[in-house]
């Protein structure tokens, strides 16, 4: 009985580490496909938005000040704030 | 000993000022979603890891592009949204719920935008509190979301090779195909009947993130590679390289 009950245990936990490989898999994969805006920089003398990229297709970046858009396949992107004369609208496109 | 110390501080004080001031985002940023049954609907998370409370608007289109790389986009009610609008304070994680609920009878696949935007009155309110260390950018998402009926797949082959002046031949590529296929996927080859080149460099950037919609056409430039004797006619040649 002691055994049938250990063998049980067991066969619960390889079952649920499976299921957890299973699901780590899959978000790694899921992570891969997919830009992210990460995170915002400031230095001392000037304001630094940086975009990190995981998609190895990248992203379109499309400014509301110089109409451009343009194709980021860095996996950083700077935008720099200096010299800016009106606020700007960034659009982060999916190819 | 001194200076080792004082770099070790200097780089763990900008990684935490990096860990602070994170902006927003928002995954997937590309979803497959079927006409029917439960994978007709997906949930997309929002994350705010910045340290300001953030306002989204969440809104669906149509996608279609033209022969000259103009995406259109038109408002669309083939998805139910929920919720449309959501606040995020600092730090807060929230889910939408995207569900289709267009036709249910598609044999190609339909390509549509979910954009989830900042409003720009955000902007006013990051103009008001603009000092030396603020950013003024607001960032909007423009998600890419297909709705594919079962046994889709794309089938891409160049249509036309022009040439357009000396050095340079336009070429025309079709997905008669039922899926979606990135240009970039390929590596695209030019020739003149005896040689054959890669196009260079510069010009693979040009199919940075074209888009082969199902049932498109899309026209590039390219300019003749330099290793490559001019001629009268050139070929292309695609070759799968994912």
């Amino acid at each position: 009985m002691k055994y049938f009950f250990a063998l049980c245990i067991l066969i619960l936990a390889h079952s649920s580490a499976a299921k957890t490989t299973k699901r780590a898999v899959a978000m790694s994969a899921h992570e891969k496909i997919e830009p992210r805006l990460m995170s915002r920089v400031n230095y001392a003398d000037s304001s630094l938005v940086s975009i990190l990229n995981n998609n190895p297709d990248g992203f379109g970046l499309y400014r509301s000040d110089t109409k451009e858009l343009k194709w980021v396949k860095d996996s950083q992107f700077m935008l720099s704030t200096q010299n800016l004369k009106e606020n700007v609208v960034v659009q982060l496109l999916a190819p | 000993m001194k200076t080792l110390v004082r770099s070790a501080l200097v780089t763990l004080c900008l990684a935490l000022l990096q860990s602070q001031s994170y902006a927003y985002s928002v995954l997937p940023m590309v979803a497959d979603l079927k006409p029917t049954g439960a994978e007709s609907s997906r949930l997309f998370t929002i994350e705010n890891n910045s340290n300001e409370k953030i306002s989204l608007h969440v809104s669906a289109t149509t996608r279609t592009i033209s022969v000259d790389g103009k995406e259109n986009r038109l408002p669309t009610q083939d998805f139910n949204i929920s919720p449309n609008q959501l606040d995020l304070n600092a730090g807060e994680k929230k889910s939408v719920r995207i569900t289709y609920v267009g036709k249910k009878d598609i044999t190609v696949q339909a390509a549509y935008r979910i954009a989830f935007d900042q409003p720009t009155a955000d902007l006013e309110k990051v103009e008001k509190s603009k000092s030396k260390d603020k950013v003024n950018f607001i960032f909007n998402y423009v998600t890419a979301v297909y709705v594919s009926p079962e046994k889709v797949s794309p089938k891409v082959q160049v249509v036309s090779v022009e040439k357009v002046s000396g050095d340079k031949v336009r070429a025309l590529f079709e997905n008669s195909g039922s899926a979606y296929k990135l240009l970039s996927h390929y590596r695209i080859l030019i020739s003149n009947g005896q040689q054959e080149a890669l196009i260079s460099e510069d010009d693979s950037k040009l199919v940075d993130g074209v888009n082969l919609l199902p049932q498109s056409q899309r026209q590039v430039l390219f300019r003749i590679p330099a290793s490559i004797k001019k001629a009268e006619k050139y070929e292309i040649r695609l070759k799968p390289s994912l």
